[in-house]
């Protein structure tokens, strides 16, 4: 190519003229914009289950109890990041922050391998994926669920250690950035859950 | 001024990191500088396409001489085409495979990502894109969804045969042709990687728009380009997870047993199914829900890429630029709810069917003012014919001619009797090949001087758009009619029904046009990569235009802008302003020196 983008001069960091309160905005914009994509996944599971419903072969399957504890796991763990973004705010609560945000991942991966056993019961039962439509998408709802969980909680342990590092320096936007966007996602996953739980139930 | 210079130093120096200095590899391979990340992108989907037409004229070589024994392409291909002849499956994987890589992997990496990349963060006057670390994730991820779309050419079977729309149960049971087993698992596997990339870009393109602009860069301020990128990356960010979920359950389908899309008593080779219940129709309306926004996707940045060259051109200003925009937003609303039309011959219900009909009748509103509008950017104008403008003007043309095929087969009524004829295949041609098509070459001819310092060779340019816009009209103008005379899409060879003896002739005409049309394409190839090297060198404004991103030196440096971000003062259109020496006035030019006048 040609001359000027060759020679190695050094390059400006994209964003080294971004207030802070608007770099925090961007963050939040991607995160719900990226929360709207899930909306539509779902929404497009849900229109299929809907005309699925419908078919004639529809058996329901028992589903297991303790997916009802998962739930309150995670609920839980929803409200143990909300504190742990609060007290972000406050003077003196690093330490009670950081302890809620642990708590949230611990939660989470509570919630994880309460999923992973919901899974082996039913499976132990003999209720595989072609069971019966029922099972189909509870294994399909569930387990993209469970992927997008996953991913949420991994930016969740990042926003730990994350705060963890950060120990007693002045700047504290980038943590309380990763924070903001990780209790986000989290919380939306559990409003997610809670719909998907209403839909395997209920319909 | 001086009070703004301050503040910007202060936050500048307060951010701390304001420079970097990258080696060779994070420069131009793993680069998250838009620009590169563009250029990568133009240059994938360029690769592409030549494998693209490779197969279409594959596809005209059968269609127009199906008795034919090819010696060459039979020792190339010994199992589609043994012996020289074609075998229909390997005519339905080439048809698939030519749409996909069209569609999917040429026109939306190089128009929508590759120039949806290089220019909404110099047109809106930003330093990157908003996230540029996902943004180079995205081009990595397209990489490997066209390498694994590649790769399925190679697998036991070959590649998929179900057609781009890729309708279960041929995609969805392993042993229906032999592109349904690998083949399909792959091309599923490739188009959920596209889907991943495609919201990655998605949300950099939305972000970057919403939030990065200029100071004084108001939404009205815009260039068409950016409010269509804009438009079209909604569009793709609400249209494209269910394909995803589509995607999923056909995998599970095809590969753990389930019956979603699979019906009772379906027999294959003689074998019942084991599977129940499932509806095939429910994939049609999820495919479609991405399918006919994706239509848009394209179509909108080709339209507005046209729009922006026509004033660069006419040396006049864009005639309706408030209406355009609300045209594009009533078109992106629309768009999302018009997909039924796709199906309108699979038992839909007639009250469903009378709503697709209205409000796919109702798009032409909004999209026939746009059309008018262009044309009407040239009245009174100064036409200069260099080549993108002759690019921008043909890329009306084929709106316009695409856009009347669109009236007969929005109409149920209409569409019953033409649907799946070569009308449908004519009619999106023109739309979404050829409108996209030729706003994607009006895009490359016009920011090459920007994106490499170069211009392109004119007599060649002109040579490349009378080989590129005649054969294709052609072509696809002529299928119109033998999709009146009840030619079906999707079959390997005519030659067996009497009622179409007559089209031999014109298939033979079609098929010698689409040679000259591939032939026409290696004057472009030619003329890109001599320019590269050898073309003439451009200054940062070659074609006196007004928009941000020719303020900075051609190619612009890293961070686009320098020091200090631009400050913008008027619209994007500033041309041949009364009382002013020269007849245009970029964006940044202070309404002291030069009155605004919109």
């Amino acid at each position: 190519m040609t001359k000027p983008i060759s020679t190695p001069v050094p390059w400006p960091h994209p964003r080294a003229d971004l207030e802070s309160a608007r770099r925090d905005d961007l963050v939040q914009l991607g995160v719900w914009m990226f929360l709207g994509t899930v909306v539509m996944l779902f929404a497009a599971f849900t229109s299929a289950y809907i005309i699925r419903r419908g078919a004639s072969d529809w058996t329901p399957i028992a589903l297991p109890w303790i997916l009802w504890a998962n739930t309150a796991v995670l609920v839980a763990s929803s409200l143990a990041i909300e504190r742990g973004r609060r007290a972000m705010g406050s003077e003196d609560g690093e330490a009670s922050a950081r302890r809620g945000v642990s708590a949230a991942a611990g939660l989470g991966l509570l919630f994880l391998a309460g999923q992973t056993s919901a899974w082996r019961q039913l499976v132990d039962r003999g209720v595989y994926l072609p069971t019966s439509p029922h099972s189909s998408f509870f294994f399909v709802l569930t387990g993209t669920h469970a992927v997008h969980v996953a991913a949420g909680l991994l930016l969740v342990i990042c926003a730990a250690a994350r705060m963890a590092r950060v120990g007693g320096r002045t700047d504290r936007a980038a943590p309380r950035r990763l924070v903001t966007a990780a209790a986000t996602f989290w919380h939306f996953l559990a409003a997610l859950w809670l719909y998907v739980m209403a839909l395997v139930t209920v319909f | 001024m001086a009070e703004r210079l301050a503040d910007h130093d202060a936050t500048y120096e307060r951010n701390g990191q304001t420079e970097e200095h990258p080696g060779f590899l994070r420069r131009y391979v793993f680069s998250t500088d838009h620009k590169i990340i563009g250029i990568q992108y133009i240059l994938t989907g360029l690769l592409m396409a030549v494998v693209g037409s490779l197969l279409a004229v594959m596809i005209r070589l059968q269609l127009g001489w199906p008795t034919h024994q090819w010696g060459l392409l039979g020792r190339l291909f010994p199992t589609g085409m043994s012996s020289g002849i074609m075998t229909p499956e390997f005519y339905l994987a080439l048809v698939t495979m030519h749409g996909t890589i069209m569609v999917f992997f040429f026109i939306s990496y190089v128009l929508v990502s590759g120039f949806g990349n290089y220019l909404i963060p110099l047109q809106v006057g930003a330093r990157d894109m908003a996230y540029p670390f996902l943004n180079m994730l995205s081009y990595w991820v397209a990489l490997v969804s066209a390498l694994v779309m590649l790769a399925s050419f190679f697998v036991a079977g070959g590649a998929a045969a179900a057609g781009w729309t890729a309708y279960p149960p041929l995609s969805a049971v392993w042993n229906a042709v032999p592109g349904s087993a690998w083949g399909q698992t792959f091309w599923l596997l490739a188009m959920a990687l596209f889907i991943a990339s495609m919201t990655m870009s998605g949300l950099n393109f939305v972000a970057t728009i919403f939030s990065l602009r200029a100071q004084g860069m108001a939404m009205m301020r815009m260039p068409l380009t950016v409010w269509s990128y804009f438009i079209s990356a909604i569009m793709a960010l609400l249209a494209f997870p269910p394909l995803t979920a589509a995607a999923v359950m056909l995998l599970f389908d095809r590969h753990f047993g389930t019956s979603f899309f699979l019906p009772s008593g379906l027999v294959v080779s003689g074998q019942v199914l084991p599977n129940q219940g499932g509806s095939p129709l429910l994939w049609q309306h999820l495919f479609w829900f991405l399918g006919h926004p994706e239509v848009y996707v394209l179509i909108l940045p080709a339209l507005g890429i046209a729009n922006d060259v026509l004033p660069v051109f006419t040396r006049k200003p864009k005639s309706g630029y408030r209406i355009q925009v609300y045209c594009l937003i009533a078109v992106g609303v629309l768009g999302m709810v018009v997909w039924g039309h796709h199906m309108f011959v699979s038992g839909m219900s007639p009250f469903s069917g009378e709503y697709f009909s209205v409000a796919t009748l109702t798009i032409t509103l909004p999209m026939a003012i746009f059309g008018v509008n262009m044309m009407a950017s040239l009245w009174g104008g100064t036409l200069r014919l260099t080549t993108p403008m002759l690019f921008a003007l043909g890329t009306i043309g084929f709106f316009g001619t695409g856009g009347i095929g669109g009236l007969f087969l929005g109409n149920a009524t209409a569409d019953m009797q033409l649907h799946d004829t070569y009308f449908v295949v004519g009619h999106f041609h023109f739309m979404i090949a050829g409108v996209t098509l030729l706003g994607t070459f009006t895009a490359i001819y016009f920011w090459f001087p920007k994106m490499f310092g170069r211009f392109m060779n004119e007599a060649l340019g002109k040579a490349h758009f009378w080989l590129t816009f005649v054969p294709f009209f052609t072509v696809f103008f002529m299928q119109h009619f033998l999709g009146l005379q009840g030619m079906p899409r999707r079959y390997y060879a005519f030659s067996t029904y009497e009622f179409l003896k007559p089209t031999t002739g014109q298939n033979v005409i079609i098929s010698i046009a689409a040679l000259i049309l591939t032939g026409g394409q290696l004057v472009f190839l030619a003329n890109f990569c001599w320019s590269l090297l050898k073309g003439r060198s451009a200054e940062a404004n070659p074609w006196h235009a007004t928009t941000l991103e020719w303020t900075v030196p051609s190619p612009p440096p890293h961070g686009n802008f320098g020091h200090v971000l631009p400050v913008v003062h008027r619209w994007p259109y500033e041309y041949s302003v009364e009382g002013c020496a020269a007849d245009h006035t970029p964006q940044t030019v202070s309404p002291r020196d030069v009155p605004v006048t919109a």
